[in-house]
């Protein structure tokens, strides 16, 4: 093992800083889903908070690539280097490699090897089983990076089939209206798709445009998601009883003013607080969400062994006393470096 | 429980009555008896399981969570049993979650105090079986919060009618009082296995005979007419009054039963009688004179109505009463199918007995003065119009075979007082969250006072801008722009200068506001372009309209 004077003055404090642009890798000059325009960035998955146009070489998984050029256009990065999980890249003396966050199709941890230590970022991440999307997977790191969306212990997520069987339980209750599911485009729209045909829904479903595209993607990359159709170009009398899915904001194109009693319907971890649920205006609102919920956030820092963890992005504060209370160091992310940290 | 607390959730963000009443049905029709009905009698508030108290809940969870993370927890989410329902550790156990026969059982058991000290532990057992959702309907339940979401009982009872092809809300209405939970009668009735439960003796609700509003034309056309009845429309809240085998009930609209909420009107008569009336609330004057010369305000009936009990101090200072106009039934006889002539003939051999027990008639007014009458409403208390009906119809409500709730008919035709109209100061205006710059959601108004240094203004209420043309809108955009004095987030006050066509029903009293008056049902009617501020209408001339 090495000696651990070393490994003191390898500490991944020295060479992972927070800079305005976002996470910075000092010796591999290169930032982890920078928030803007860089020359090298390492993308964990495609939403487009994490994953920007105009960087000038992007290190991310191939489904991940693909994602950003439908979205962004052929050339919304100077180079694409495309890593398969498992594989690995050296760079300037770190070692990157990539592995399976569960989060969306495509997405990754981030895995960096330096100075005898071993950091992972995790991006967001869920751990909820997920025909679209590759299964997580533990990757053993000396400080782990994690996400804390969903971090307080009031966050627990529910089954997605319980959650499924609501909806088609609604569907039986309400057999003339139609159900409009809010879902963003990239992950959640194919999720439910994909969970509803595992559930034995074999109806038509009907897409707002802004899903197409990454539904196709989705297929080509090996996800069946059964029959699609346009809703735009759709009967309200075809569309009574069934199941639309749109981004939240289509809720006043012309196809949804037609619909006559619709059902609006939302997915999402923070549909557990019974006021958000209520303020979201959803009469069906699912517990359903691609991050991991707080016996996830929780289990998963033990499982990585990691002694470190750094909380980014989300409610910091209850996860990082957590892992005082386990004996492990947590630091909120914004605390290093810089105060004015902007995320 | 499951299916309890999921029917609890949904119900909570469905927001239409009909699918309210279809979530209800279904969930009627997929549970077996007797768990449906003790579901129809904590829906209706007709049962209650409070067996402990959030003090208990509290200790129970901080001996199994972090209490660091249980504040957290608590000031994201702002409810002590949501917050445990999500935070209660999940664990491994076999038992199932308690069904609402098992906890109804419980309820005695938790009434005995040597149960009490094993209650927690009772308690744990149960939100151990149980997942979040579950959790969240026990512990609403265990604390007697209501797990109603707002659903009136009569959608309910509408949820049990959708069952039968052949019953109705009505009839659904008719029995309800006369049944107890788990209501296994009413579903073997409703479902076509049993006879319809019996009623006779026992203090039921009749489905009411509802008006319908008029104007002045219709109204005064249909007095032409010789068999028309009028009578004034009183203020206040429409009440049916029971007695049957002596036992006295008040219900509301709605068909709740309010009888412990006004015990003043539930002495019972020598006979058994269904009254149709108009309950007040009144408030007792300064000298302690004679009760009821002072109508109480909107707010006054309001509370009254939410109290489950009274106090003797609420008895004193803001009694309750009641103004009969029809009778249904008589001694165990049903005069619903008498016209309502000859019901009005019943109701006034009665008027002896009636008014001995704190009752009183509301009288029969001459038709050929309507006009007259209409025009001096302000001089009778607690009058707000006039309703006219029809002498030689039945009582709308006795078939009860009927589908579906009473409907407005013609037979009652209502005609309210005229609104008072008057011209006040815009003082604030609010503008729409998001919405474009002439995006206005509320008006605040103001009147003239007089104040030491000359006329200043004083905020009466406030309207939304619904009513105002688009180029009144326009106008008061441009003059906002001008004469903003003050941003407060979306709200601006305005200096004074535009002054604005106002109307409400009337005006009430209030104690908590600084004007002193409260607007009921104020609307706008447009802008006075020409008109200078100081001659809107003065506080003291709206105070001087309280009824």
């Amino acid at each position: 093992m090495t000696p651990r004077l070393r490994r003191l003055e390898n500490h991944p404090d020295q060479w992972l800083q927070v800079r305005p642009a976002g996470l910075y890798c000092v010796p591999g000059d290169f930032y982890i889903d920078p928030h803007r325009k860089v020359d090298r960035a390492v993308i964990t998955h495609g939403h487009a908070d994490h994953a920007r146009a105009g960087h000038g070489h992007v290190l991310t998984s191939p489904e991940t690539a693909a994602i950003m050029r439908v979205r962004y256009g052929k050339n919304c990065a100077g180079t694409f280097q495309e890593l398969s999980s498992g594989a690995w890249v050296d760079h300037f003396g770190v070692r990157v490699g990539l592995v399976p966050a569960g989060h969306v199709l495509g997405s990754c941890q981030i895995v960096l090897e330096f100075g005898g230590w071993r950091v992972v970022a995790s991006g967001d991440y869920k751990r909820a089983s997920d025909p679209t999307s590759a299964d997580f997977e533990v990757a053993p790191c000396d400080v782990f990076i994690t996400e804390a969306t969903f971090g307080l212990p009031v966050f627990v997520h529910e089954r997605v089939e319980d959650e499924i069987a609501k909806l088609l339980a609604s569907l039986q209750t309400f057999p003339n209206r139609t159900h409009v599911m809010a879902a963003y485009s990239l992950g959640k729209a194919q999720r439910l798709i994909a969970e509803l045909r595992a559930a034995g829904y074999d109806m038509p479903i009907y897409l707002h445009k802004a899903h197409q595209r990454l539904c196709e993607l989705y297929e080509e990359f090996g996800v069946p998601l059964g029959p699609l159709r346009r809703v735009e170009s759709a009967t309200s009398t075809a569309l009574k009883g069934g199941v639309v899915l749109a981004p939240p904001s289509a809720s006043r194109e012309g196809w949804a003013e037609a619909l006559s009693e619709p059902l609006n319907c939302a997915a999402s971890g923070w549909m557990r607080i019974r006021k958000r649920a209520q303020q979201s205006g959803a009469e069906l609102p699912l517990v359903i969400s691609d991050h991991a919920d707080w016996p996830d956030l929780t289990r998963t820092i033990h499982d990585t062994g990691a002694e470190e963890v750094w909380v980014t992005h989300g409610r910091e504060d209850a996860l990082v006393y957590y892992c005082q209370t386990q004996g492990l160091r947590g630091r909120a992310l914004a605390l290093i470096g810089r105060e004015e940290e902007p995320e | 429980m499951k299916a309890f607390s999921t029917l609890i959730d949904r119900l909570t963000v469905t927001p239409a009555p009909q699918h309210q009443i279809a979530l209800i049905s279904d969930y009627l029709r997929q549970t077996p008896d007797p768990e449906r009905g003790y579901a129809l009698a904590l829906l209706t508030g007709e049962m209650s399981l409070r067996m402990t108290r959030p003090a208990v809940i509290r200790a129970l969870v901080e001996e199994r969570t972090d209490a660091a993370l249980l504040n957290m927890s608590l000031d994201y989410v702002g409810d002590l049993a949501e917050t445990v329902s999500l935070l209660w550790p999940a664990s491994k156990t076999n038992r199932a979650a308690p069904i609402l026969s098992e906890l109804v059982e419980a309820l005695p058991q938790q009434a005995s105090r040597r149960s009490k000290a094993d209650f927690p532990a009772t308690l744990a057992g149960w939100l151990d079986a149980c997942e979040p959702s579950e959790r969240f309907a026990l512990l609403r339940l265990m604390t007697g919060g209501s797990v109603r979401a707002g659903v009136p009982t009569s959608r309910v009872k509408a949820a049990v009618a959708a069952l039968s092809a052949t019953v109705g809300t009505a009839a659904v209405e008719e029995v309800w009082h006369a049944l107890t939970p788990p209501y296994g009668d009413l579903f073997d009735w409703i479902e076509g296995r049993g006879l319809r439960p019996e009623t006779k003796g026992k203090p039921v609700f009749h489905p009411f005979m509802l008006g319908t509003e008029v104007g002045p034309e219709t109204a005064l056309n249909s007095t032409a007419d010789s068999d028309w009845l009028v009578e004034y429309l009183w203020s206040g809240a429409r009440v049916q009054w029971v007695q049957a085998g002596g036992v006295v009930r008040v219900f509301s609209r709605d068909g709740d039963d309010l009888s412990a909420a006004f015990p003043e009107l539930t002495r019972s008569l020598p006979v058994d009688a269904v009254f149709d009336g108009q309950l007040t609330v009144h408030r007792r004057t300064e000298a302690g004179t004679e009760l009821g010369t002072e109508l109480g305000t909107g707010e006054d009936l309001e509370r009254r109505m939410r109290r489950k009990t009274v106090t003797p101090a609420v008895l004193r200072d803001r009694p309750a009463r009641l103004k009969v106009f029809d009778i249904l039934a008589a001694n165990g006889e049903d005069l619903r199918n008498l016209p309502l002539r000859d019901r009005r003939e019943r109701l006034a051999e009665m008027a002896g007995i009636v008014e001995e027990q704190g009752l009183s008639l509301s009288p029969l007014l001459n038709p050929a003065s309507v006009r007259e009458l209409h025009q001096g409403l302000a001089g009778s208390i607690g009058a707000k119009g006039l309703i006219f009906k029809r002498g030689d119809r039945p009582y709308g409500g006795a078939d009860p075979a009927r589908q579906g709730g009473m409907k407005p008919g013609d037979d009652w035709l209502k005609w309210p007082r005229a609104a008072l109209r008057f011209s006040a100061v815009l003082l604030y205006v609010q503008r729409v969250a998001g919405g474009s710059r002439a995006d206005f959601s509320e008006f605040t108004l103001g009147a003239v006072t007089e104040d030491l240094d000359g006329p200043a203004l004083v905020p009466i209420g406030k309207v939304s801008p619904v009513g105002l043309a688009t180029e009144d809108l326009a106008h008061i955009n441009a003059f906002a722009k001008e004469h903003t004095r003050e941003r407060f987030g979306p709200v601006r006050s305005l200096e004074a200068g535009i002054v604005l066509d106002v109307c409400c029903e009337r005006v009430e009293r209030s104690a908590r506001r600084k004007s002193g008056l409260r607007l009921i049902t104020p609307r706008l009617l447009g802008l006075h372009q020409d008109v200078p501020w100081q001659q809107a209408v003065t506080l003291q001339s709206l105070l001087n309209l309280i009824a």
